[in-house]
């Protein structure tokens, strides 16, 4: 190929056209929503809240809740009311759900980590390999959001790197010399690129095929078979995390604690992250 | 010693053949055979000469009860060298309804021998019958008249003031004793078991009232026995079998023997004394029974309490449902309240007081449930339910206690129990607060937000496949361009003309010359025309097909006819005029350059 026509003005005005619309378009959805009644009732609940009016707060946010749109701010400050209202089992569903809009912040992790101290329902497990120890965290913590454009970048970095000396077929001693820059980066970003997209996959798919709530009232029965009179398999404390396997008849659960223990639960007992 | 071995073997060598060939034979006697309901008949049966009891088994159908026995006595007898062993058994039995009855003869085999005995004729009178028959009777036995005397002054009659009573309604029975003559002591016999009952309570009468009563024009003393407390298991007409009474009797003897009278003044006589049976008319209860009924059949009252209505979590509480009133208060028991999932709920401990009081059977039930708390709370304990059928209304009655409730604080010596059981990060982490509350929203996300559906975490990855896409397009496109002649010599008509245009000598004329060489070679490039000598008709036509501007083409024209004219005449051109027409022509190319 000729440098000349790399040169050609048409082609990369065209390209660069369709970076700018791209780019407007992105910087169009991200606006921000201009809603100043709902920014208002926000104001008016944090307000309620430094009164010491939880209560009050709770109801103003929850009239919030009841839109369509959410956001992480919101779901960390109805768990804060909660919490502040000795509700820890409805305060750790509302952080668990901000935690999965924005895994990797600290401030719900922190509230997290303190009301798993007063749950009374313990579990010690035996020390796993700490890579899968670190690998579970990861992917518990990752927020899929920003690592689907970490991946990205990395993809779009990397087909720029390999396209570039495509360019320069006609100046063999300055594409020899960007080979030569890029021979490590270009491996680098492959494995990077294989890495991140296991580990995303992985966390998509661990977070679309399992479904978890807490037990939001003070103590409930785990029956072995979905009816009220069924046998008492196990008995579950406020603000314990379990696993939803299946559901039947709208009403009853079918639940595993730590993947080790499995019973039926009342599905208005427990609150659904 | 020889001597007396000799003796044993000749003695079991007579006594042996003798038992050997014996009769054996069984004999059915009674003591009387004109009884009535409420006298006993002795019923024996002797078997002759059996070295152990048979087996057998007999029936009287309706007819008889066995009320006691059997007693087992034996005899061995030896006289005149006759050896006899008699062995017998001995029934109390009593008829169950008067007229002409018979004892059935009844089977039995012993030793591969079978043996029958005989039918006995009973005539069973009412009790007037058998005081007038009394005097007909041929009996020369004494102490049977004795029997027979006494009877008549005395006998226990069952007094139950219902004749119909519902299923699961436990009632009275009183058995009381009518007496002429003075009695000394009395024995109730056990009652085990009555089909289609059951006996809550056999309770005698401690210090019974002794009071005066007139049955059939006859002054007798009336005393109150015991009180038997039934309840039906079984609905229709039941019968509440004959039972014995054990009376002894103060019995003056009416005898002419002086001696005898000097000596023993007054007797006491053992009088087995039956009560006759009574017959109970059992009803079922009404269908459509309340879920909290559990069977509870009288007239009753609820308390519900708690011992305390405010505690600490996983303290003790104790609810107590009491239930008092008359009825079949042994024969149902609380059903389970629903309480809180929240409570520890302990099985009740049940404690009762029962009693009978004007042949009723009243009392009060007590449960006591205790009750844990797990966790803090106020709460509302549902409603108590107790439903029982009413005998006054007929109809099922349901008590309710619903203003129930227990505050629940928190425990704190628990929590100080807990957290002996942390780890010190913990401990640090429990004395901190929860992070401050978030001012202000930022992004907005609909409550089934999936960082995967939103399409906008995808547009790197769109950008990526856009840049590759492209990428082979513009590839692909220039392969078919550098692979067209025709294309190529289009697109490089310029730039070839360009770089000839740099290059022209430094002679004016020759420098025209190739001006003119230049030019012509960038149109026929251009339009694709055959190199060599070019008319102007033939690049305006060409042109004007392409829809060009009308100035650009009289350019065209000028600088065309501008050449034409100088090739005739080289001597006017000088090096500004070759300036102004290289400029002139440079200009020309790069506007002809921009029609496609």
């Amino acid at each position: 190929m000729n440098i000349k026509v790399f040169k050609n003005r048409n082609f990369v005005k065209y390209l660069v056209k369709m970076f700018i619309i791209i780019l407007l378009l992105n910087m169009n959805i991200y606006a921000k929503d201009n809603n100043y009644e709902r920014e208002a009732i926000f104001k008016k609940a944090v307000s309620e809240y430094s009164k010491k009016n939880y209560e009050e707060a709770l109801n103003t946010f929850q009239q919030l809740e009841n839109t369509d749109k959410v956001s992480f701010e919101l779901l960390f400050d109805v768990g804060n009311c909660y919490y502040r209202l000795d509700e820890l089992g409805e305060a750790i569903q509302y952080w668990e759900k901000a935690k999965k809009l924005n895994p990797s912040n600290d401030d719900v992790n922190f509230n997290l980590k303190l009301a798993n101290v007063k749950l009374q329902d313990k579990v010690i497990l035996p020390k796993p390999f700490f890579l899968f120890k670190y690998y579970h965290s990861i992917r518990q913590n990752i927020n899929i959001k920003h690592w689907m454009n970490y991946l990205g970048i990395i993809f779009l970095v990397t087909i720029i790197i390999f396209i570039i000396p495509k360019f320069f077929n006609n100046k063999r001693r300055l594409q020899r010399k960007i080979l030569k820059i890029f021979f490590i980066p270009k491996y680098i970003l492959i494995l990077l690129l294989i890495i991140i997209s296991v580990v995303l996959f992985d966390s998509i798919n661990y977070n679309n095929n399992n479904k978890f709530g807490i037990v939001v009232v003070n103590k409930i029965e785990v029956k072995t078979e979905p009816k009220e009179s069924g046998e008492t398999s196990f008995i579950l404390h406020e603000g314990s995390k379990i696993k939803i396997l299946s559901k039947f008849n709208r009403n009853w659960y079918k639940i595993s604690y730590f993947d080790d223990k499995i019973g039926w639960i009342e599905s208005n007992k427990i609150g659904e992250i | 010693m020889i001597r007396s071995f000799i003796k044993k073997i000749m003695i079991l060598l007579i006594v042996i053949p003798l038992a050997l060939f014996a009769e054996r034979k069984v004999d059915v006697s009674v003591d009387r055979t004109i009884t009535n309901l409420r006298t006993p008949i002795t019923l024996t049966i002797e078997f002759t000469d059996f070295s152990d009891f048979p087996k057998f088994d007999f029936d009287f159908g309706d007819d008889f009860q066995i009320i006691g026995g059997p007693s087992q006595s034996s005899n061995f007898s030896w006289i005149n060298g006759k050896t006899t062993s008699t062995k017998k058994l001995t029934y109390q039995i009593v008829a169950r309804k008067t007229g002409k009855l018979t004892i059935p003869s009844f089977e039995m085999e012993f030793k591969g021998e079978n043996y029958k005995t005989n039918n006995i004729n009973i005539t069973v009178n009412s009790q007037t019958q058998t005081n007038q028959n009394r005097k007909s009777s041929n009996s020369n036995n004494a102490r049977q008249k004795i029997s027979e005397q006494v009877n008549e002054q005395l006998f226990v009659d069952p007094i139950c003031e219902k004749s119909s009573v519902y299923l699961g309604e436990s009632f009275v029975i009183t058995y009381r004793l009518y007496t002429q003559v003075n009695i000394a002591d009395y024995n109730i016999t056990k009652i085990s078991s009555i089909p289609g009952f059951m006996i809550e309570e056999q309770k005698q009468i401690k210090n019974p009232e002794v009071t005066t009563r007139i049955v059939n024009e006859r002054k007798y003393k009336t005393v109150d026995l015991f009180n038997l407390i039934l309840t039906p298991t079984e609905t229709g007409k039941l019968e509440i079998p004959p039972q014995n009474v054990r009376v002894e009797v103060n019995t003056q003897r009416q005898n002419t023997d002086p001696f005898d009278s000097f000596f023993n003044m007054s007797r006491n006589k053992v009088i087995n004394s039956i009560a006759p049976a009574k017959n109970i008319n059992v009803l079922q209860l009404p269908t459509g029974e309340p879920e909290s009924f559990t069977g509870a059949v009288g007239n009753f009252k609820l308390s519900v309490n708690l011992s305390n209505s405010e505690i600490e979590a996983n303290q003790a509480v104790t609810l107590k449902v009491r239930v008092l009133g008359e009825g079949n208060l042994k024969n149902f028991t609380f059903p389970m309240p629903h309480f809180p999932s929240q409570f520890q709920v302990f099985e009740p401990k049940m404690k009762e007081n029962i009693g009978v009081k004007n042949n009723k059977v009243v009392g009060d039930k007590i449960w006591e449930y205790v009750i844990i708390p797990d966790a803090k709370g106020d709460y509302k304990i549902p409603p108590i339910k107790f439903t029982y059928y009413d005998l006054k209304k007929r109809k099922y009655t349901t008590l309710k206690e619903s203003n129930l409730r227990l505050k629940v604080k928190r425990n704190e010596h628990l929590v100080e129990e807990r957290l002996k059981n942390l780890t010190r990060n913990e401990v640090e982490l429990l004395n901190k607060d929860i992070r401050y509350l978030y001012l202000n929203e930022s992004k907005l996300k609909s409550l089934d937000y999936s960082p995967v559906k939103d399409f906008r975490n995808w547009a790197f990855y769109f950008i990526g496949i856009f840049v590759i896409i492209t990428f082979f397009i513009y590839r692909l496109y220039w392969h078919f361009i550098l692979n067209n002649p025709l294309i190529v010599r289009r697109q490089k008509a310029l730039t070839i003309a360009k770089k000839e245009l740099d290059q022209l000598p430094s002679d004016t004329i020759k420098a025209f010359q190739k001006l003119s060489v230049i030019f012509n070679n960038y149109i026929a490039d251009r339009l694709n025309l055959k190199g060599g000598e070019i008319f102007l008709r033939e690049i305006v036509e060409n042109y004007k097909k392409k829809k060009i501007d009308g100035e650009l083409l009289i350019k065209i024209e000028f600088i065309w006819k501008d050449m034409e004219e100088k090739k005739f005449a080289p001597n006017l051109i000088n090096k500004d005029k070759l300036e102004e027409m290289k400029n002139g022509i440079l200009s020309l190319m790069e506007k002809l350059e921009k029609i496609k």
